[in-house]
């Protein structure tokens, strides 16, 4: 009896595609009292999520969305939160908050600076010396005197440490000679030559000098010059080879002297070019 | 001189203004010559006196016409100094290649500022780094 009955529809389930829905048993049941409102069928919930208004206003809300931040990148990475003019204002804010540091800065810098060639520090040395206390001062009225739009730099003085320069080995090998031998040193050399006795010679120049030249991160700096007095002792050749005579031009006399610093942008300062002037 | 052997005042010369800055491994080939030395620091040539003089001055920090004043300051004697020392700028930057023309002074690396005897290029490039100067 059962066999009877489940075979046809067996056979029928079979002839139909897996993917196909079986339309026998329940459809029949199932269709009819749907059929029988027909109405029901062209209701179903089938137009309106079909409809094309919805999903298009989904997207277009979401497509400005995604467009803006695609835009903002392009803002935020070449001037992270610390280049926006707006904090430096403020600090500058802060700190002119003696505003009468900055206006009467203004007069003292030019005197202040004779050694300066560049107007960026002669900008900020007027600065270190109102706050001659603090190197901290020095910095920060360096900020009020940058550039409106800074490039990706630094400057040694706004990390609010003041930075000791040190010799570069080259300028070490060449010009730091001890006093005895001077002579035999400057007689080997094939022209003239120009000694200090120890590094603090150039190096307290060096420091009592406000750095505030740019750099880029990460690379090193390129060379500024600036003219300081140095005692040296330099000995002259009137015929230039190693071995021939040389004589005691300056002994030990404050001299104006080029001296070049570099930054080497991790935070030091590298004394790479020395010269009488 | 050119070298149709005509005198040039050195207000005249194309380089005057620029940097002079040698750009060749060096060595002592005697106490007043020069030798020039290849990338695997074989003797190239051995500079004449004149041209030693202005190949050891070009430590990139003097112009043409300072090198000049300083030759004519020194050597007060020298007949033709000018043409000299003017003559050997030409043969080192044009012919040998020993000496570059820059705009603006800067710093010598360690390998080229010292003779190959008082320090090898592995402990110039070693100082270098050590200075910050190069990664």
């Amino acid at each position: 009896m059962n066999a009877g009955r489940k075979w046809p529809p067996q056979a029928n389930a079979q002839r139909h595609i897996p993917g196909q829905q079986p339309i026998r048993p329940r459809g029949p049941n199932v269709l009819q009292p749907k059929a029988a409102a027909p109405q029901v069928r062209q209701t179903p919930t089938a137009p309106p999520v079909y409809r094309p208004q919805p999903a298009p206003r989904v997207l277009q809300a979401k497509m400005p969305a995604t467009h803006h931040p695609a835009k903002q990148p392009q803002r935020a990475p070449a001037a992270p939160p610390v280049y926006r003019p707006q904090p430096a204002p403020k600090v500058l804010q802060a700190k002119t908050a003696g505003v009468r540091q900055q206006t009467a800065y203004n007069p003292p810098r030019p005197a202040a600076s004779p050694a300066c060639r560049t107007d960026i520090r002669r900008a900020a040395q007027p600065k270190a010396v109102t706050g001659v206390s603090r190197p901290r001062v020095v910095g920060r009225s360096v900020q009020a005197l940058a550039p409106p739009n800074p490039p990706c730099v630094q400057r040694m003085s706004i990390r609010g440490t003041a930075k000791a320069a040190e010799l570069s080995s080259a300028t070490r090998n060449k010009h730091v000679v001890a006093l005895g031998d001077q002579p035999t040193t400057a007689q080997q050399a094939y022209s003239s030559s120009t000694f200090i006795t120890a590094e603090a010679d150039i190096l307290t120049a060096v420091d009592a000098d406000a750095h505030n030249f740019t750099e880029s991160n990460g690379a090193v700096s390129g060379r500024f010059d600036f003219d300081a007095q140095v005692s040296i002792y330099q000995y002259q050749k009137a015929e230039v080879g190693a071995g021939k005579a040389a004589t005691l031009d300056i002994n030990g006399v404050a001299t104006t002297c080029e001296i070049g610093v570099k930054k080497t942008g991790d935070d030091r300062i590298q004394v790479t070019h020395f010269m009488k002037k | 001189m050119t070298k149709d052997g005509v005198s040039r005042p050195v207000e005249a010369h194309p380089w005057r203004d620029k940097i002079l800055a040698r750009c060749a491994a060096w060595n002592w080939h005697s106490p007043t010559l020069i030798n020039i030395l290849d990338s695997e620091e074989r003797v190239m040539s051995t500079l004449d006196s004149w041209q030693t003089y202005v190949f050891h001055e070009a430590d990139g920090n003097h112009t043409t016409e300072q090198l000049l004043s300083a030759a004519r300051a020194q050597f007060p004697a020298q007949e033709g100094i000018d043409d000299l020392i003017l003559n050997a700028v030409d043969e080192l930057v044009e012919s040998l290649k020993a000496v570059e023309l820059w705009d603006h002074a800067d710093d010598l690396p360690y390998d080229i500022e010292f003779p190959r005897s008082k320090m090898s290029k592995e402990e110039a490039l070693r100082l270098m780094r050590a200075d910050g100067l190069i990664p």
